[in-house]
């Protein structure tokens, strides 16, 4: 090294690195690539928030509303679009936290049943869900394979199992499913069930966000890292201690064993773990875990006949391009190029480019975030994701809903607001995407500090709404009004061997001169679950081709379906049902 | 290069301050106040030999009083021989050896008599500034340190003291040692210089702005003072507020070394590539060797997607300053997009090699091996990303909850 001192070499040196340090987060100080020219082609979805009129009213009550001292105030929640009743019409979840300086006694996670005529009815007392805490994740699955979804929900405390008893109604079963714990308080975050060993049984994937010790958590403005842009705020998750993540097996008896350490799961490296997701992303019939982690490397657990062994760094999605590390929150899964083959997208803070990972088809992924055009948007703090054909044109869009983590920044300043939009990255079909937000209707325009979001079918009229956690407001319901006639197809698949839930399934549709991947997962976005009938737009192709890659290993294909409906597959009975209450617009 | 810079801080101080042989130079050019502090040390060394009935002694005295060391240094040393024990004697070459340029020796004196009697403040002091003259700040930091303990009013060791941390780049524990010398010749415009760089590289962004400002206000026309306020000014985030500064002064100075690159430096931060590479070019023209114009030429063009104009960019940089971490590293992410891997690869280890502690290299570098096949390198290289994040993490976890992390 010389032993000049050049006065530049100080802003060189942090320029030479790619990481931004000296707050809590792992950011890269990117700022975003210069836009292109508009495409000028009409985008025909269209997003109203219609929370409101459909009764969605309670409000997700998380942290303070002007100041949050504490991270676990900050990081908020996710919400679930779920048939808990099979009577077709999506349900919604919606969780609520609590807050610290004047304790809300009536604030609960909600469970909000489907009047079939686009408004809710709250049934979380009758269905026995009153909670009140701090719950982050939610994963929905069938797990003892009674034909009804089963909700578990990760919490700042104790975990909650709760089993569906198929009238209504739900019980906390998480003490007799052995999965209560003992000792320090744990932050619960990222949850999915996956049936790693092929056995039939759903099993429970759970990470943890940060060790959180009250007696040692600096306060705010304690040092660098309890400080944003030079406003003290709360501290984390940088420089506060890292927790492991736990796998439980589902012994068929109802019950649940902690396998971590013989599957490998707790042999990986202590990250700030996530969102965490349940695929087949390396294509071998085994289902994987990918976790977003964030401020640390993202693990992708590769499932080798029930190993899990860690290798986000090996195949491509623990950091950025350059090496860094990021700031995983949400996860979209879906195939974005049109290739057969599962692709990641990952969601991160502010001053940071979301990522996009390529996959090859044998799970090893390259970078695509800057060529595929996500490289135009680095303002906001973005968390759930998911992609969806919004427009049913064949080609998967993306959605990211967004919001800022501390209020107090706000009030000094401006520029980094607590409310931000939501925006779309609509597919050009050219292996590049674009932002869209005013043009993708009011309900994406709107700015509310969001957390969760679900994609799902909730009024059954082919094609995909939305619905978004707000912090301290009631959620939003965007209801999508396609402006085109295209076909779509719906596919909903039960399991017989497999997992009930078909959890970990991989569906490739082949429409016209395309096929796309797709595949059921029982958590994605942000600490969220997607409508479970996968939803494919087919363009102006009125029949598809499909091909069913079991999670235990069978694969099934269908010919020639007509489009615009919902097709029900029961794993080696081929179509059982082919109906989509009110489907018709 | 930097020794050099200090001296020349430390030779305009001289004439306001008296530092025996601190000041660079001919010890000819010594101020009259400076002579002074030489002559009455020598004095008291030179009564202690009288005691000892040695005319030798007074007479080498005189010759030190009248600038003739070498003669000096010849009588200390026949003295030395009958009185080998005798730290003031030890002490009496050092100086007259100083006094000749023979810093080396003169520290071995000094130190020789040290060890025989360690309670001598002006041997220790001398020490300190022979081997700051040396660019031994460390030594320096070392001898002047019990100095300051004895005499916490000494100026000239909390200046040296402050000087040396600020040659080690430890630039917080010199602005300790600076505020307070600043305080004590509040006057040196110098002095206010070296504390607010001090200031800024440490960050200490509000100190850093008091200084420039300070600076500033005796004289508006200082434009390093302008360029160091603007560094200042970014540093605390408002950046647009140093392009401002930087603007008007390249309107007042356009030809000013490094100012057009400091600009561009600032726009190209802000993602506003076009005026950053009009101003690098400006830089260019102004100063055709200044490598990191072309770096951060090179860099644009990569991140344009325009690997030829990098490429040549990039090489250039390197051409004029050969060990440019980041150079190489773009220069690898070129190659690679190029479809060069093997290129790639050397240019990756060439960016380790100048600072093995960046993950971003070793992960392009892993990423490379993949690509060919190599598939233990790929991993050896995959671990030093990870150890290299997990290290960032850990200490931060000890800093921040001071949890060791065991893992």
């Amino acid at each position: 090294m010389t032993n000049e001192v050049s006065r530049r070499n100080f802003l060189w040196m942090t320029a030479a690195s790619t990481i931004g340090f000296a707050q809590g987060i792992s950011t890269r100080n990117v700022k975003p690539i210069p836009r292109g020219k508009p495409s000028g082609l009409p985008f025909d979805a269209w997003f109203t928030d219609v929370a409101g009129t459909a009764g969605l009213n309670a409000p997700t009550v998380y942290g303070g509303v002007n100041r949050k001292n504490y991270i676990f105030e900050t990081v908020g929640c996710g919400v679930a679009f779920l048939d808990f009743d099979n009577d077709g019409w999506l349900d919604i979840f919606v969780l609520s936290g609590s807050r610290l300086e004047d304790k809300l006694t009536d604030s609960s996670n909600r469970l909000y049943k489907n009047n079939r005529n686009g408004t809710f009815e709250d049934v979380t007392e009758k269905a026995g869900l009153i909670r009140h805490g701090w719950p982050s994740g939610i994963t929905v699955g069938d797990y003892n394979n009674d034909g009804f979804e089963d909700i578990f929900i990760t919490y700042y405390g104790q975990n909650v199992l709760y089993r569906n008893n198929g009238d209504g109604t739900f019980t906390d079963v998480t003490k007799e499913a052995g999965l209560l714990y003992e000792g320090d308080t744990r932050w619960g975050s990222g949850c999915t069930f996956v049936d790693y060993d092929r056995d039939g049984h759903l099993d429970l994937f759970v990470a943890n966000y940060v060790d959180v010790h009250m007696d040692k958590i600096p306060k705010p403005g304690a040092n660098p890292y309890c400080n944003f842009k030079g406003v003290a705020v709360n501290c984390g998750p940088r420089g506060l201690p890292m927790p492991r993540n736990y796998l439980y097996r589902n012994m068929g008896d109802g019950s649940f064993r902690d396998v971590s350490h013989e599957t490998g799961i707790s042999k990986a490296q202590r990250t700030y773990s996530m969102t965490s997701v349940a695929a087949d992303l390396n294509e071998d019939g085994w289902t994987d875990i990918y976790v977003a982690s964030d401020s640390t490397p993202s693990l992708l657990f590769l499932n080798k006949n029930s190993m899990l062994i860690e290798q986000g760094a090996e195949r491509g999605v623990a950091f950025s391009a350059d090496g860094a590390e990021q700031a995983g929150m949400g996860i979209a899964i879906g195939d974005f190029n049109l290739d057969g083959s599962l692709d990641i997208f990952k969601t991160h803070f502010s001053d940071d480019t979301n990522v996009l990972y390529q996959n090859d088809g044998k799970g090893n992924f390259t970078d695509a975030t800057i060529k595929s055009g996500f490289g135009v948007e680095t303002r906001y703090t973005c968390w759930g994701t998911g992609f969806a054909d919004f427009d049913n044109n064949g080609w998967p869009d993306l959605a990211v809903v967004t919001g800022a983590v501390y209020p107090e920044v706000e009030q000094s300043l401006p520029n980094y607001p607590l409310k931000t939009p939501r925006f779309i990255f609509r597919n050009l079909g050219n292996g590049k995407f674009e932002e869209l937000i005013d043009e993708a209707g009011p309900g994406i325009a709107a700015s509310h500090c969001s957390r969760g979001c679900a994609f799902g079918d909730f009024d059954n009229d082919g094609d995909v709404d939305m619905v978004v956690i707000n912090l301290n407001e009631p959620p939003s319901l965007l209801r999508n009004d396609i402006k085109n006639n295209l076909k779509w197809l719906k596919v909903l698949l039960i399991g017989t061997k497999s997992n009930r839930s078909a959890i970990g399934a991989r569906v490739i549709a082949a429409y016209g001169d395309k096929i796309q991947a797709q595949a059921v997962m029982a958590q994605s976005s942000f600490y969220s679950v997607n409508d479970r009938r996968l939803h494919f737009g087919l363009g102006h192709n009125t029949h598809a081709d499909l091909k069913i890659y079991w999670p235990n290993g069978l694969i099934e294909q269908f010919s020639h379906i007509e489009a615009n409906q919902l097709i029900t597959l029961t794993e080696g009975k081929g179509i059982t049902k082919s109906l989509l209450p009110a489907a018709e617009k | 290069m930097l020794r050099m810079a200090l001296w020349s801080i430390l030779s305009s101080m001289c004439p306001k301050d008296c530092y025996g042989d601190l000041c660079p130079g001919n010890i000819r050019s010594l101020s009259g106040a400076v002579r002074i502090i030489v002559v009455v040390a020598l004095c008291v060394l030179t009564t202690v030999l009288l005691r000892a009935q040695d005319s030798r002694a007074a007479h080498a005295s005189e010759l030190m009083t009248t600038g003739k060391f070498f003669e000096a240094e010849q009588l200390w040393r026949q003295l030395l021989k009958t009185h080998p024990n005798d730290p003031v004697l030890h002490a009496n070459l050092g100086v007259a050896l100083a006094q000749q340029g023979k810093l080396e020796s003169a520290t071995e004196e000094y130190r020789r008599s040290l060890a025989i009697n360690p309670n001598q403040t002006d041997v220790s002091s001398n020490l300190g500034i022979a081997e700051f003259k040396r660019g031994h700040f460390a030594d320096t930091i070392s001898a002047l340190k019990p100095v300051l303990k004895t005499k916490p009013e000494d100026q000239r060791g909390t200046i040296l003291i402050g000087m040396s941390y600020f040659g080690l780049r430890q630039y917080m524990l010199a602005s300790k040692f600076l505020k307070i010398a600043v305080q004590d010749s509040p006057s040196n415009l110098e002095l206010h210089n070296v504390l607010a760089q001090s200031c800024l590289w440490s960050q200490q962004y509000d100190c850093a702005l008091t200084q420039f400002q300070n600076i500033l206000s005796v004289n508006p026309d200082a434009v390093q003072a302008h360029m160091l306020l603007a560094q200042a000014l970014d540093g605390m985030g408002k950046t647009e507020e140093a392009i401002k500064e930087l603007e008007d002064t390249a309107h007042s100075s356009p030809k000013e070394p490094v100012l057009h690159f400091e600009l561009g430096y600032l726009y190209y931060k802000q993602s506003e590539y076009d005026k950053a590479s009009s101003e690098l070019h400006q830089e260019i023209l102004n100063n055709p060797g200044y490598a990191q114009s072309y770096l951060y030429l090179g860099d644009i063009a990569l991140h344009s997607n325009d690997d030829k104009s990098a490429l040549e960019l990039l090489q250039k940089s390197l051409q004029l300053q050969a060990r440019s971490r980041l150079a190489y590293f773009d220069l690898g992410c070129v190659y690679v997009n190029q479809g060069k891997p093997q290129d790639a690869v050397k240019a990756f280890q060439h960016a380790i090699q100048l600072d093995p502690s960046q993950p971003d290299a070793h992960y392009r570098l892993a990423r490379v091996y993949m690509s060919l096949g190599q598939k233990k390198k790929a991993e050896e290289e995959l671990a030093n990303t990870k150890a290299l994040h997990k290290k960032t993490d850990d200490t931060l976890i000890e800093k921040v909850s001071g949890d060791k992390v065991t893992q």
